[in-house]
């Protein structure tokens, strides 16, 4: 306990009331100006390395949400390309019923041949379909390459892309030629096989059974074509689930970060806003204090 | 009658010195360092008359300062410590802002390469995609270098402020020579105290705390002989020594203080220096702004072989291997400085990812050089031209042409976040193809951005990510212990200076009091002198008829 005190330490004493009240008032309103309990890594060294991760996590999670965007739009191209190449080939498969017909005559036969030609074309530039960036869609990696030659023949590779769109996660961008266009090793391809009909349709009247017989066997491979864009089409579904249940998990995911983000770096600005009254009236105090208590002199009195 | 009067009149002339004394307190109560000054009064010998023993009145004893040297010493180490830990904090927290300020600090550049990476692999044909990603390097490199030249310049600062410290601590010691030589001259001619010049020394070693860690040994001739640091003598007698400070590293980061004798020969006291904003100086050089680049360096370089080794291992648009995608980081040579020896250091990188980020030095003793890892202490012995720690090897040119007392430092990461570069140009070059792969073909890309998480360095463990947040952290937790230890001897040195203050300070109040005392003592006195005079007057009366 000091019992003695000198006048200069009295008013220093007055004077460190009103400094520390000052400090901590200017603190404050730094918070409540920028709405940030933190203002530097040193305010809360965890917190500031935790924020950091959170950050790169958040911009990693945008980066994927832009990737799925591009997914789901690469993907609903897919789809949409593979309706209208499974509408050709019904509409051939049609025709190649229809060409069976005994009652055709030759010109009726050559009519349908003709549109098979057109269907076969029509095949050929869906085939060759490319994306918003000029990539050929279906032709792997090779996307500067058409996918099939004017022939019919394939000229990709078998390595479709794969896109980031979690941490530890990728899709499939799409599918290949062989996967859309071909039946398997040594087996004619969707081309060839409209290139068959097209050409048996034309044999003449009196090949009928040789005839028959091939149309018999291309209407089974197409069928068997077909059946393969189903299920194409029931992968894409799948990618396209995949893809909304992890968008609903990044969206989730999005808003935990947000909050923990926020629960670390934001103020509670209620309780500041109310410290800083609390703070202004212990400065108006400390300053009243020190006018009184320094008016007060023996020197006065002699 | 004569008696009287001369009682009164030593009554009078002692109050006048005791009112004189107060005054002098009052005029230096908002002195620094001044000390309240007390004065005794003492009786005259008595005179013996009669057989009977009669008081001739007063006399000053002495005019002595209120002091404690207990208080005086502990407000000086207080003051040391508080001055240390607020220098310390104020270069910390500079560094803390650089690491932590999302427009500076690395993290968001480094998130928007590895972005761009991404964007390769989802469209690797994207020419435009291409060209992003190598400006997201230039900008991530020349974040590298920004980073590293602040730190540089951080370093130079704080060894411009203490260099002009050390003028002040040469001009103190001055005025502390000087004023032994006056005290010592004081007390030779006078049994006296000379108060006043004992307060302006007292002073002047007050501000000296605040420089640096301050010792003082009071001699019998009156005079103190200084030390500062962990014994670095400054002061002796009337002879003071100088200190100069130069902004040539030491191995472990600090500026380097050299102490010169009056006689001219100059002494490396770097090791010797502490307490004070010198001390903080050299330790938050150390401790929070060399080490940081040293951290920043290896973070530069493990990435830059992380990108480059993966880069390799892809094809570019015209099917070529991958070429370098960051630049290299050169082969410094460490010349033979103010060694006295010929041989030269160099070295060179062979596994970035086995470095460590420490700081290493080679010295020549009596047995030969030794190898020192100064972060950790490791040491071991150099026995041919070159020797390989810590994935990088160290070659001398000279390697028997060395002298005792010779020494290298080597900090093989410390410079490279300032020489980060980008060697890829065009966006054709970008290999984001596996190998043999065509346009369209990502692999590369994907494995690369990968690397972000599983590229790590061998000794450690650590990723890019990881190094980066520990460099974060540890500035951080050095800026907020440094700011609470400085809070905390605020408190420390406003109660030192209380207790110091409570004794030795003026109080008005009294002053005021001893003034009313004086006063009336005077008032008193001067009645004895009218007194006398009524008495001899009487007397004169008496005699005139």
């Amino acid at each position: 306990m000091i019992t003695r005190m000198s006048s200069a330490q009295l008013q220093n004493a007055g004077l460190r009331a009103i400094t520390d009240a000052q400090t901590q008032l200017a603190t404050l309103q730094q918070q409540v100006a920028t709405g940030k309990k933190l203002q530097s890594a040193s305010d809360d060294p965890n917190a500031a390395v935790q924020l950091l991760e959170l950050r790169s996590e958040l911009t990693l999670m945008q980066t994927h949400q832009e990737n799925m965007t591009l997914v789901d739009a690469a993907l609903s191209q897919e789809e949409a390309v593979i309706s209208s190449v499974n509408d050709a080939l019904n509409r051939a498969r049609e025709l190649s019923i229809q060409g069976r017909n005994e009652i055709l005559a030759q010109s009726d036969r050559e009519a349908i041949a003709t549109e098979i030609d057109g269907l076969k074309e029509q095949l050929l530039s869906l085939a060759n379909s490319t994306n918003f960036n000029g990539e050929s869609i279906f032709s792997g990696s090779r996307t500067d390459t058409p996918a099939y030659s004017e022939d019919g023949v394939y000229q990709g590779d078998d390595l479709v892309r794969e896109i980031n769109i979690a941490r530890a996660v990728t899709i499939k961008l799409g599918h290949t030629g062989g996967d859309v266009f071909e039946r398997g090793e040594g087996e004619a391809n969707v081309f060839q096989l409209l290139d068959n009909l097209a050409e048996t349709l034309r044999l003449g009247a009196g090949e009928t059974d040789v005839r028959l017989d091939i149309m018999q066997t291309n209407a089974a491979a197409l069928d068997e074509s077909i059946d393969q864009l189903a299920a194409l089409r029931t992968s894409i579904g799948t990618r396209m689930t995949l893809l909304d249940s992890q968008l609903a998990l990044n969206d989730g995911l999005n808003f935990e970060l947000t909050k923990t983000m926020s629960n670390l770096e934001d103020l509670d600005m209620p309780s500041a806003i109310s410290e800083l009254n609390l703070k202004m009236v212990t400065l108006q105090a400390a300053q009243q204090t020190f006018v009184k208590t320094q008016s007060m002199s023996l020197f006065d009195y002699l | 009658m004569a008696g009287i009067f001369d009682v009164g009149a030593s009554a009078l002339s002692s109050l006048q010195r005791a009112i004189a004394t107060t005054g002098h307190n009052i005029a230096n109560a908002n002195t620094d360092g001044y000390s309240r000054q007390n004065i005794t009064f003492v009786t005259q010998e008595s005179e013996f008359v009669g057989g009977q023993a009669f008081g001739t009145g007063v006399k000053v004893g002495d005019v002595s300062r209120a002091y404690d040297q207990f208080l005086t010493d502990e407000l000086r180490d207080r003051t040391t410590a508080r001055s240390y830990h607020d220098f310390y904090f104020n270069t910390s927290q500079r560094v803390d802002a650089l690491f932590a300020d999302a427009s500076t600090g690395l993290s968001v550049a480094m998130d928007n390469f590895f972005v761009a990476v991404d964007a390769v692999a989802t469209s690797p044909s994207s020419l435009p995609e291409r060209q992003v990603l190598i400006s997201e390097a230039e900008m991530l490199s020349g974040r590298f270098n920004y980073m590293d030249k602040r730190l540089e310049s951080i370093y130079t600062e704080t060894t411009a402020r203490i260099s002009s410290k050390a003028d002040d601590i040469n001009q103190y010691a001055q005025e502390l020579a000087t004023l032994n030589e006056l005290i010592k001259r004081f007390a030779s001619e006078s049994s006296a105290t000379p108060n006043d010049l004992l307060d302006k020394r007292d002073l002047t070693l007050l501000e000296l705390s605040k420089l640096v860690n301050v010792n003082s040994q009071e001699q019998a001739d009156g005079s103190v002989n200084v030390y500062v640091g962990d014994g670095v003598r400054l002061v002796v007698g009337a002879f003071a020594e100088s200190v100069r400070v130069s902004g040539e590293r030491t191995g472990d980061g600090r500026p380097s203080v050299f102490i010169t004798t009056p006689g001219g020969a100059e002494d490396n006291v770097t090791k010797n220096m502490s307490g004070g904003e010198l001390g903080a100086a050299l330790e938050v050089s150390s401790n929070v702004v060399f080490r940081a680049r040293r951290e920043l360096g290896l973070l530069a370089i493990g990435l830059a072989s992380i990108v480059n080794t993966q880069h390799a291992q892809g094809d570019d648009l015209s099917g070529e291997p991958g070429g370098a995608f960051f630049g290299d980081f050169g082969t410094p040579i460490i010349g033979t400085g103010q060694n006295s020896g010929l041989s030269e250091v160099s070295y060179v990188i062979d596994e970035p990812l086995e470095l460590t980020g420490d700081a290493y030095e080679i010295r020549y003793g009596v047995a030969g050089p030794v190898l020192t890892n100064t972060t950790t202490g490791a040491s071991q012995a150099v026995t041919g031209d070159s020797i390989s720690i810590d994935g990088f090897t160290i070659t001398l040119s000279e390697f028997a042409a060395g002298m005792e007392g010779d020494e290298f430092r080597i900090a093989p990461t410390a410079d490279a976040a300032g020489l980060m570069s980008v060697a890829i140009r065009a966006p054709e070059d970008v290999a984001a193809a596996a190998r043999g792969g065509s346009v369209g073909d990502n692999r590369n890309m994907l494995a690369l951005f990968d690397m972000r998480d599983t590229g790590s360095f061998v000794n450690s463990n650590r990723s890019v990510d990881d190094i980066y947040r520990d460099t974060l952290s540890h500035v951080a937790v050095e800026t907020r212990t440094s700011k609470s230890s400085a809070a905390l001897e605020e408190t420390l040195l406003r109660a030192a200076t209380d207790r110091r203050d409570s004794v030795q300070g003026v109080n008005l109040e009294e002053e005021a009091a001893d003034l009313v005392r004086y006063q009336q003592a005077y008032q008193a006195a001067a009645q004895v002198i009218a007194a006398a005079n009524q008495v001899f007057d009487t007397l004169l009366r008496a005699t005139e008829r």
